[in-house]
């Protein structure tokens, strides 16, 4: 048995480093198991409480969504897809139906588009309040989160009553929605649901969104300017934040968005906390949406387009060719490349998830300089969503 | 010959001979002896003072006559220097490199020596030179910039010094402490009838002034704390045991002689604050500034010795806090701290000597994980942590203590709130002490360290037993302390003070830690089964690591506070000085190119133009 000291006394004969191997500044494993980062690692080389690097880690959730799409009939798809956004599943659900509704050149009907944008707007109302638990638990209020957590609560008895799932739905299908509202005490529920929440918003506001202590963590943190966001693809909520108006649902309308009216609220400052205060404002905007869709009420019709190739689902084939569909996420512009060789799977299924930009490349670049505390703040003001990176 | 010669001189004398034998192994052997001697005399002066006030000598030289007195004050700073320096010089066996370090070390344990047991100002002088000088050889031979610094700070204050004895004896015409004493307490008497005082209002505050001066760079006080930091960490560190421990404690001896001369007098000029004397809080809020400033900078070094030299001044400004409160209670409490510190931080600075001497390292950032290596030395640390930080069955908590309860009763809330503030930031340095050097991932460079050689850990002993024998029995310290006084200002038993409007049981309250350390100990070990895991069989986020990996944090430890503090950071007085100096040698160069310039012609005009004044003058 040789003796340890014997053993460094070798190694430093053959000119072996000393371990550690940089004194200055030290690691500091943020995630996979942390309750800031959800199944996301960052990598933080630190010197004392400032970050020197950081090193994004994803990929703890890589799934192979896009191989296994390749491998399954084209409906049968929409069961695996939505799994790529935890927050709001139906958002995968409803790209992709857009791009196979383009591929198969179907009018959707209207009614089915009605359904369609309540059920977006509602996922982003209860991605929103998911949002809003999330940085409340990293900014220790954490009142504001189990209040906003079970509001959301709320929305899901409505989801599960609508789609009879409370998360994963597959409700949004090629041609419309799998199944038809439950009627009008559904729709009750649902305008007593948007005005309770709504009515709650100035408390949310009074804990979080008002607090000194909110200000005081967030304002002039992660700073990104107009120039960077643009170059590094940011979207969504993150780039209203550095002052660019954009917005999918105003610069590609799609569904009922062209006939609702509603505001792109958009900050200049580029912080933490104008990214925050963009998605409070935006809560307010779709809680006004639904209103509005509930005031129009859903017109009769069809929940889905009548073809009888949709007769043999297993056996459904969509003609040759490729769409691209895309819709405003609460993360940022959601998109769905399929490609289809006429055969009954699509040749390639490419999801763009929006936190691929906002995750990975610019997080590393906004908490270089950031203190320990910032970073989860930062984390969460980006609303970075790891399975829509890891796919 | 007398005693207390033979307790001034055994020190130098066994510097000498070892500095001429320089045979290793005997010169160490004379060096500690020469330590141990004035330790043994002065246990045995105790018997003495226990039947006479006071012992006496004095020796004409020079035409000077130098007394030399050992009372109850100075017996117990002597003290303090017999027993650190003692623990010091063993500690020097293992870290001494050669023969010089014996001769200056031992010569500055006679200077302390000596201006501890002088009673006139002239001998008191000359000792205080004799230490100066030796230290700064010491640190001469580590750090030539240090030292300089150092020596010149220390001659500016003690020709301030001199100028302020030059003062006294024109007008008192006598240099010993009694006469001086006995003069201006009838100045006081004389200023109190009305009739015309020896000293003016404008002396009496240069005097002060002067004397604040010299007492307070040797002692570490704020403005003048400058060359601490260097001179406390370039030089040996077993030395600076002493040097911290009982050099610096010649400053705070300065400042007691200062109330003892003139403090009658400086009393009746300048009135009261409370129970304060006016010019008593001056010096504590310099003493209260320097904890919060030697304290907080001590929490941003990166250095083991520096962030030591930083406390060390830190636990001085208590210490000088308590002797400007003034009271009877808050003078016993600063030299019951005087006590506790110099053990302490003896203590430390053995401990930092060990650590440099097993591993040559002395940067946080280099170090790690030395408690499993070091044990006995860990313990040690262990004992002087608790100390300082003022744990309570250990003097450090004790005499701290004693000074906020002297505080409070004066009702002083700001000098209060400084001193609390100081304990607080005592707490915030030795964790980023504990956590640097004992604890964590251990570099691989230090998988071979040994635990302290015999005499440092003899050494360390000695001071950690006193620091938890004073500990829990407090006792021990305040019944000598209030044989300063002659009175029973702390009141109480050996293992409790009482001061009647609180009470420390230094023994009860070790009993229940006890108790309540078992009761722990008793859940602890019927509990789960202990198996001991590889340091990097850790939490990090679920990441599996290895060595490689950096998991402690070495450097910047206190980076927020650094980034609360930057504007005040920006405030240097080391800063300030060297820019005094630099303009100073500019000054120099200016003259030097300007009057010397080279020219006959120039020296012609010189010789003219003093002609001319001369003549106008009307010669």
């Amino acid at each position: 048995m040789v003796s340890q000291s014997e053993l460094i006394k070798e190694a430093r004969e053959n000119g072996m480093e000393l371990l550690p191997l940089d004194k200055d500044t030290y690691e500091l494993f943020f995630g996979p198991q942390h309750m800031a980062t959800e199944n996301f690692s960052i990598i933080l080389k630190m010197d004392g409480h400032r970050v020197v690097k950081a090193i994004a880690n994803p990929g703890f959730l890589h799934r192979g969504f896009e191989k296994l799409a390749e491998l399954r009939p084209w409906y049968t798809n929409i069961a695996l897809l939505l799994r790529i956004c935890v927050p709001e599943p139906d958002v995968p659900e409803a790209i992709y139906s857009m791009a196979v509704d383009e591929l198969m050149g179907w009018e959707v009907p209207e009614r089915a588009q009605w359904i369609r944008t309540t059920v977006l707007e509602m996922a982003r109302v209860s991605a929103y309040l998911f949002w809003i638990m999330g940085l409340s638990f990293k900014l220790g209020v954490y009142t504001a989160g189990q209040w906003a957590a079970a509001y959301r609560e709320r929305l899901m008895a409505l989801f599960e009553e609508l789609t009879g799932a409370r998360v994963y739905h597959i409700y949004t299908i090629p041609g419309g929605v799998r199944r038809d509202i439950p009627g009008d005490k559904w729709l009750r529920q649902l305008k007593d649901t948007v005005e309770y929440i709504k009515s709650k918003l100035p408390d949310f506001d009074h804990l979080v969104f008002e607090n000194y202590i909110t200000f005081k963590r967030m304002e002039g943190i992660g700073v990104m300017d107009k120039k960077f966001a643009l170059a590094e693809g940011v979207t969504g909520p993150n780039l209203r934040a550095t002052g660019v108006p954009y917005d999918v649902r105003r610069m590609d309308p799609y569904l009922l968005y062209p006939e609702l009216d509603f505001e792109v609220p958009v900050l200049k400052e580029g912080d933490a906390l104008a990214r925050a205060l963009i998605r409070r404002y935006e809560l307010e905007q779709d809680l006004y949406i639904l209103e509005q869709l509930l005031e129009m009420g859903p017109p009769s019709g069809p929940y889905k387009v009548q073809d009888p190739r949709l007769k043999n689902l297993p056996r459904f084939k969509v003609p040759a060719g490729d769409a691209f569909a895309h819709v405003e996420s609460t993360k940022g512009d959601f998109g769905a490349y399929v490609v289809s060789d006429g055969g009954n799977k699509p040749y390639r299924v490419q999801i763009r998830g929006p936190s691929i930009a906002h995750g990975i490349r610019v997080l590393e670049q906004l908490l270089v300089g950031a203190r320990i505390a910032d970073v989860p703040v930062i984390l969460m003001s980006l609303d970075n969503c790891p399975p829509d990176i890891d796919r | 010959m007398n005693e207390l010669m033979i307790i001034i001189f055994a020190p130098l004398l066994a510097g000498v001979l070892a500095w001429l034998i320089d045979v290793k192994g005997i010169r160490e052997a004379i060096g500690v002896i020469g330590a141990a001697i004035p330790l043994a005399y002065l246990i045995q002066a105790y018997q003495t003072l226990s039947t006479q006030p006071s012992i006496q000598y004095s020796i004409a030289l020079a035409g000077f006559k130098f007394e030399f007195l050992l009372y109850q004050i100075n017996w117990i700073f002597a003290m303090i220097a017999g027993v650190v320096g003692f623990a010091a010089v063993l500690g020097m066996v293992s870290t001494a490199k050669d023969s010089y370090e014996w001769l200056f070390a031992l010569m500055s344990l006679t200077g302390v020596l000596g201006v501890f047991l002088a009673d006139d100002l002239a001998g008191f002088f000359i000792f205080w030179e004799v230490m100066t000088f030796a230290s700064f050889m010491m640190v001469l031979k580590y750090n030539r910039k240090a030292s300089l610094k150092y020596f010149l700070l220390s001659v500016f204050g003690a020709y301030a010094m001199l100028i302020a004895i030059g003062i006294i004896y024109a007008k008192v015409g006598a240099l010993d402490f009694a006469t001086i004493q006995q003069v201006l307490y009838q100045d006081a008497m004389r200023g109190a009838f009305g009739t015309d005082t020896f000293f003016s209002r404008n002396e009496m505050i240069l005097v002060f002034g002067l004397f604040l001066i010299a007492f307070g760079v040797k002692a570490g006080m704020f403005p003048l704390h400058v060359w601490a930091p260097d001179a406390y960490s370039e030089t040996n560190q077993s030395y600076t045991a002493m040097f911290s421990g009982v050099l610096s404690k010649a400053g705070v001896y300065g400042m007691l002689i200062i109330y003892i001369l003139l403090g009658t007098r400086l009393m009746y000029e300048f009135g009261k604050i409370g129970a304060a004397p006016k010019f008593g809080y001056i010096i504590a809020l310099l003493g209260g500034l320097t904890i919060i400033v030697g304290g907080l900078l001590a929490a941003l070094q990166e250095d083991i010795r520096k962030l030591f030299a930083y406390s060390s001044i830190s636990q001085i400004g208590y210490i000088l806090v308590g002797i400007g409160v003034g009271t009877a209670l808050s003078i016993e409490a600063a030299i019951y701290h005087a006590i506790s510190h110099a053990l302490f931080k003896g203590l430390f600075f053995l401990i930092v000597a060990t650590i440099i001497y097993r591993t040559g390292k002395t940067e946080f950032k280099d170090m790690g994980g030395l408690a499993e290596k070091m044990p006995i030395t860990f313990a040690m640390a262990f004992v002087a942590i608790l100390s300082l930080a003022g744990i309570p069955p250990l003097v450090g908590f004790a005499s701290k203590w004693l000074l906020f309860e002297a505080v409070i009763h004066e009702n002083m809330p700001i000098l209060g709130g400084m001193i609390f503030f100081g304990s607080a930031i005592g707490f915030v340095y030795l964790i980023r002490f504990t956590y640097a050097v004992w604890f964590g991932q251990r570099p691989t460079d230090l998988d071979d360290t040994k635990d302290a050689p015999l005499p440092l850990a003899i050494a360390m002993g000695i001071l950690a037993l006193l620091n938890v024998v004073f500990g829990i029995a407090p006792g021990l310290v305040a019944k000598e302390l209030n044989k300063i006084f002659g009175q029973e200002v702390i009141g109480g038993t050996i293992w409790e003070l009482n001061l009647g409007f609180g009470r420390y049981n230094g023994l009860l309250l070790t009993i229940w830690l006890v108790v309540g350390l078992v009761i722990a100990a008793i859940i602890y070990f019927l509990g789960a089964k202990v198996r001991k895991v590889p340091v990097t069989d850790t939490y990090q986020a679920g990441n599996p690591v290895t060595m490689e990996y950096n998991l402690t944090i070495r450097r910047n430890f206190f980076l927020p506070l650094k980034e609360a503090l930057a504007f005040w950071l920006r405030i240097s007085f080391d800063k300030l000085y060297q820019d005094i100096g630099s303009w100073i040698e500019d000054l120099a160069e200016t003259m030097r190119h300007y009057i010397y310039n080279g020219s006959v012609q120039a020296y012609a005009w010189y010789l003219a133009i003093v002609l001319l004044i001369l003549a106008l003058w009307g010669v």
